[in-house]
C-alpha cells in the first residue's frame, strides 16, 4: 500500500572554493516595491523593523570567523541558498504535493482546490514578507556586510540591495510557518531548520548580518501569523452538511472508487483573493440531457471510448499526472528562471498565479456545486476513461477554468509568451475531453470562466504598484 | 525445417510443451506437430496454401487439435526462409516490446503515513512514478506493450537474479490498457505481505506493486528472508541483491497460490534495484536475450 514518505530536496550545490569572490553583479533593486499592494499585512510598512544596530562591529567579526573555516559542507550549503528567496520553498511545495496528490488524492491536502489553496497561501506570504522586507531595506539602506569591510569576503554574489532585512530569512521564516500549518503530519522541525539554514548561509556568505537575519525572520513570522489566522477563517475547514441531490442528471458516485462524499463541497463558501465571491461569474446551467447539445457532447464521449489514440491518452495523463495547480506552478518557476527574474518580481509573478488559481478554483467549484452535474461516465457507464474520473461533479471542468485563468496572469506577465500559454491552457482543458472524464461544454464553459477569473486577477495586478 | 533460439525446455508437468501450428489462408490452424528446443525440428505440413506459420506453448497433458491461447512466435510465409519472433503472437497486432518502458519507484508502506513514522519505504515497489516531471514518459505511468489474450506481464523482485539460488518474489500480475499504460492494479492489490488483511480488495492504487513487511495470513514465504524486507540489501561484494524484474506469463497462471508463483522464461526487463532513496525513479531497462526466436527453412532436409 502507497504511503507517505520523506521529502529530500535534491538541490545540487555549485562548488565555489572558498578563495573565490564571486562578480557582484548589478540587479534591478524595485527600489520602490516596499510601496507594492500587500495581500495579507496591511501595507509594506506595517511591519517595519528597528533601526538596525549602529555598530555592526560585532557582527562583521562573527562573519569573518565564519568564513575563516568554512567547510565543504558548510560551502555546499552556501551556495544552495544562492538562489531566489523564494525558490527551494516552491520546489519543496511542489514535492509535497506531488506525491500528496499521486497517491489519493489526499482529501485532506492535495484537491484540486486544496492544492491551489495551499500554493496561494504560500506564495502570498513569502511575496507579501519580501514586500515588509523591501520597505524596510529603503527606510534604513544598509550596506551588506561584504561591501561594508573588506575583510568580508563574498562568498556568492551579493547584489546592492540594502541587506536588512534580510529576504531570504523573511521568505524561510514565513514559508515555514505556512508548512507546518498545511503540513502538521510532516516532519515540521525540518521546515524550521531549513529555515534556520536559509539565515544562516546567508549570514556565512558575507551577504547578511545576523541582525539582518533576525529582523527577516520576524517579519517572516508576522507574516504567516496574518496568512495562517487568514487561512483559518477562510471556510476550508467547513464540515459539509449537505446532501447529494437526486435526479437523473444529478452527480453520483464513479467507478471504480466510488466515493460517496465528493471532493471540497463547501468550497462554494470559501473566501476568494481577487473575486468578490465565488458566484460572480457563475456560468449558466449546463445542457438538458435530453438536449441536442448534450448528446453531441456525450456522442463524442463514446465516439472517443473506441477511437482514442494512444497521443491522445498521453495528453490527458500529462496533464491528469499532478494537480492542475503544480503543472503551471512548475510552468512559472521554469519562466522566473529562465528570466532571472528580481526576488521582487518573482515572488509578486508567483503570488499572482497562484492566487489566479485559487480563485479559479473556487469559481469553478461554485459551478459545481450548484449545478451537481453527473460525470459522462454516469450519463453512459460504457464510455472508457483514461484514468479513473474525479470526485466530483463535471460542469464545468476544473482543469479548463484554472488553466485559462493562469494564462491570462502568465499573459500580463510574461506577454512575449502569451500565446504558447493560451495554447497550454487549450491543451489542458481539452485533455479532460480527451481522458472522458468531462463533456466539451464543461471545458468551453470553463475556459471562460476562467479568462473572467484571469482578467480580475491581472487588473489587480495592474493596480499594485510594481 | 524449424530451428529455434533462446527457446529453453519446458517443464512438462507444470508448463507443457511447445508446438508448431500451419496457419492456412481461412486462419485456420494445422498442428504441424511438438516442437523440441535446442534441435532442428523437421515439420511437415498437412495442408498446402499455409499463409503463416505460429508456435504455441500447450498447457500440460495430451495434445489436442486446437492451439492454446499461448501463441509465442508468429511469421507470414514470404519466401523460403522465415523468421519468427513474438510481435502478433505474444503482443497485440506487431507491436515489438517496449524498449524504453519508463521508470518505477520504491517505496512502502502499509505501516507508515497517518499510523506514524518510521515506516518501511525500503520494502515496497511500485510500478508508478511519484515524480512525473523527471520520468521520460512525463507522467506516472509505465508504458508497456500490449498483449494478446494468452499472455500477461508479472512483476518480481528477485534476490540472486541469475543464481541457482535466486529467489522469486511476485508482486502481482497486470496487464496495461489499451494506451500501453499500466494504469490498473495487479492481482494482489496491495500485497499479501504488506500486512494489510483485506490486501486483495482494499485501496485505490492505480499501478501495480506490493509491500514485503509481515505475513499475518501465514502464506508461504521463503525461509531465507526475513521480513520486512530492505530491497536495497547488498552482497559481500557491495552489489545490489535485489533485481526488479518484469516477465512475460502464461494467462493461465494467473490465480497461482500465493508464495508458490514461478516465472516463465520471458524476462524482458530485469535491473538492479539499487540503493537509492525511495521516491528515486529506478530506470526499467529492455534485455531480448530471454525472447524467443525461431527459423523455418521451408524445403530444406
Amino acid at each position: 500500500m502507497p504511503g507517505r514518505w520523506s521529502i529530500v530536496l535534491a538541490i545540487v550545490p555549485l562548488l565555489i572554493s572558498c578563495g573565490d569572490t564571486p562578480v557582484e553583479p548589478a540587479i534591478a533593486a524595485d527600489v520602490r516595491a516596499g510601496e507594492w499592494r500587500t495581500w495579507v499585512i496591511a501595507n509594506g510598512a506595517a511591519l517595519r523593523p528597528p533601526a538596525p544596530p549602529s555598530n555592526a562591529s560585532a557582527e562583521l567579526d562573527e562573519i569573518i570567523a565564519i568564513q575563516q573555516s568554512v567547510t565543504p559542507a558548510e560551502n555546499a550549503m552556501i551556495q544552495k541558498w544562492n538562489t531566489l528567496p523564494t525558490t527551494a520553498w516552491h520546489d519543496l511545495a511542489l514535492d509535497l504535493f506531488g506525491f500528496y496528490w499521486i497517491l489519493l488524492p489526499d482529501v485532506r491536502l492535495a484537491t484540486p482546490a486544496r492544492s491551489a489553496r495551499a500554493f496561494a497561501l504560500l506564495h502570498v506570504a513569502m511575496y507579501d514578507a519580501l514586500v515588509a522586507t523591501w520597505d524596510a531595506k529603503y527606510a534604513y539602506d544598509r550596506v551588506a556586510p561584504v561591501r561594508a569591510d573588506s575583510r568580508v569576503r563574498a562568498l556568492v554574489p551579493v547584489s546592492d540591495v540594502p541587506s536588512y532585512p534580510s529576504e531570504h530569512a523573511a521568505a524561510a521564516a514565513a514559508a515555514a510557518a505556512v508548512f507546518t500549518y498545511l503540513f502538521p503530519d510532516e516532519d515540521t522541525a525540518s521546515f524550521s531548520a531549513l529555515a534556520r539554514e536559509a539565515g544562516e548561509a546567508r549570514i556565512a556568505a558575507g551577504a547578511s548580518y545576523r541582525s539582518d537575519v533576525e529582523a527577516g525572520y520576524a517579519i517572516g513570522r508576522a507574516v504567516a501569523a496574518a496568512a495562517i489566522e487568514r487561512a483559518r477563517a477562510d471556510g476550508s475547514d467547513a464540515i459539509w452538511s449537505g446532501t447529494v441531490p437526486d435526479g437523473p442528471t444529478a452527480w453520483r458516485p464513479t467507478p471504480p472508487r466510488n466515493v460517496e462524499i465528493p471532493f471540497d463541497p463547501t468550497a462554494p463558501e470559501w473566501r476568494t483573493w481577487v473575486i468578490s465571491s465565488p458566484s460572480v461569474f457563475r456560468p449558466p446551467a449546463p445542457p438538458a440531457m435530453d438536449s441536442p447539445a448534450f448528446a453531441a457532447d456525450l456522442g463524442e464521449l463514446r465516439q472517443l471510448s473506441t477511437s482514442r489514440t494512444v497521443a491522445q491518452a498521453d495528453s490527458a495523463r500529462f496533464w491528469a499526472s499532478e494537480s492542475p495547480s503544480s503543472r503551471w506552478e512548475v510552468f512559472i518557476r521554469d519562466e522566473i528562471s529562465r528570466r532571472d527574474l528580481t526576488p521582487m518580481r518573482a515572488a509578486r509573478a508567483l503570488a499572482l498565479a497562484s492566487v489566479a488559481t485559487y480563485d479559479a478554483m473556487i469559481a469553478c467549484w461554485d459551478a459545481k456545486y450548484a449545478y451537481w452535474l453527473m460525470r459522462p461516465i454516469s450519463a453512459d457507464p460504457t464510455i472508457k476513461t483514461v484514468f479513473s474520473t474525479p470526485p466530483f461533479p463535471s460542469y464545468p471542468s476544473g482543469h479548463s477554468t484554472l488553466s485559462s485563468a493562469v494564462a491570462e496572469v502568465f499573459a500580463e506577465l510574461f506577454p512575449d509568451a502569451a500565446d504558447y500559454y493560451r495554447r497550454k491552457a487549450v491543451e489542458a482543458s481539452i485533455s479532460r475531453v480527451l481522458g472522458g472524464v468531462h463533456y466539451r461544454f464543461d471545458v468551453t464553459v470553463g475556459e471562460h470562466l476562467g479568462m473572467q477569473v484571469g482578467e480580475a486577477v491581472v487588473e489587480w495586478a495592474r493596480e499594485d504598484g510594481s | 525445417m524449424l530451428t529455434t533460439t533462446s527457446l529453453p525446455p519446458l517443464d512438462p508437468q507444470r508448463e507443457g510443451f511447445y508446438e508448431a501450428w500451419a496457419i492456412d489462408g481461412a486462419g485456420r490452424a494445422h498442428s504441424l506437430g511438438i516442437l523440441t528446443p535446442g534441435i532442428d525440428n523437421s515439420l511437415v505440413s498437412p495442408v498446402a496454401g499455409v499463409v503463416a506459420v505460429e508456435v504455441t506453448v500447450e498447457p500440460p497433458g495430451a495434445p489436442d487439435d486446437m492451439p492454446s491461447a499461448q501463441r509465442l512466435l508468429r511469421a507470414a510465409i514470404r519466401g523460403a526462409v522465415v523468421e519468427l519472433s513474438i510481435p502478433g503472437a505474444v503482443t497485440q497486432g506487431d507491436l515489438p516490446l517496449h524498449r524504453q518502458p519508463g521508470t518505477f519507484t520504491m517505496f512502502s508502506p502499509s505501516d507508515n503515513s497517518w499510523a506514524g513514522y518510521p515506516s518501511h519505504e525500503e520494502s515496497g515497489v511500485w510500478l508508478f512514478n511519484v515524480r512525473p516531471r523527471m520520468t521520460p514518459q512525463n507522467d506516472a505511468w509505465v508504458r508497456l506493450t500490449q498483449l494478446n489474450t494468452g499472455w500477461t506481464y508479472e512483476g518480481w523482485m528477485v534476490r540472486d537474479f541469475g543464481t541457482p539460488d535466486a529467489i522469486w518474489l511476485s508482486y502481482g500480475k497486470f496487464v496495461p490498457d489499451q494506451s500501453g499504460a499500466v494504469s490498473g492494479r495487479d492481482d494482489t492489490g496491495w500485497g499479501p505481505f504488506s500486512g494489510v488483511l483485506d490486501f486483495q480488495t482494499a485501496g485505490e492504487e492505480e499501478f501495480p506493486g506490493d509491500d514485503w513487511i509481515s505475513n499475518p495470513l501465514n502464506f508461504p514465504f521463503p525461509a531465507a528472508l526475513a521480513l520486512p524486507l530492505d530491497l536495497r540489501e547488498k552482497n559481500t561484494a557491495g552489489a545490489s541483491r535485489w533485481t526488479h524484474v518484469i516477465t512475460i506469463e502464461p494467462a493461465r497462471d494467473r490465480g497461482e497460490p500465493i508464495g508458490m508463483e514461478q516465472p516463465f522464461f520471458m524476462r524482458p526487463y530485469h535491473d538492479p534495484f539499487g540503493d537509492g532513496a525511495s521516491d528515486e525513479p529506478r530506470v526499467i531497462t529492455f534485455d531480448d536475450q530471454s525472447i524467443p526466436r525461431a527459423r523455418v527453412v521451408i524445403g530444406g532436409s
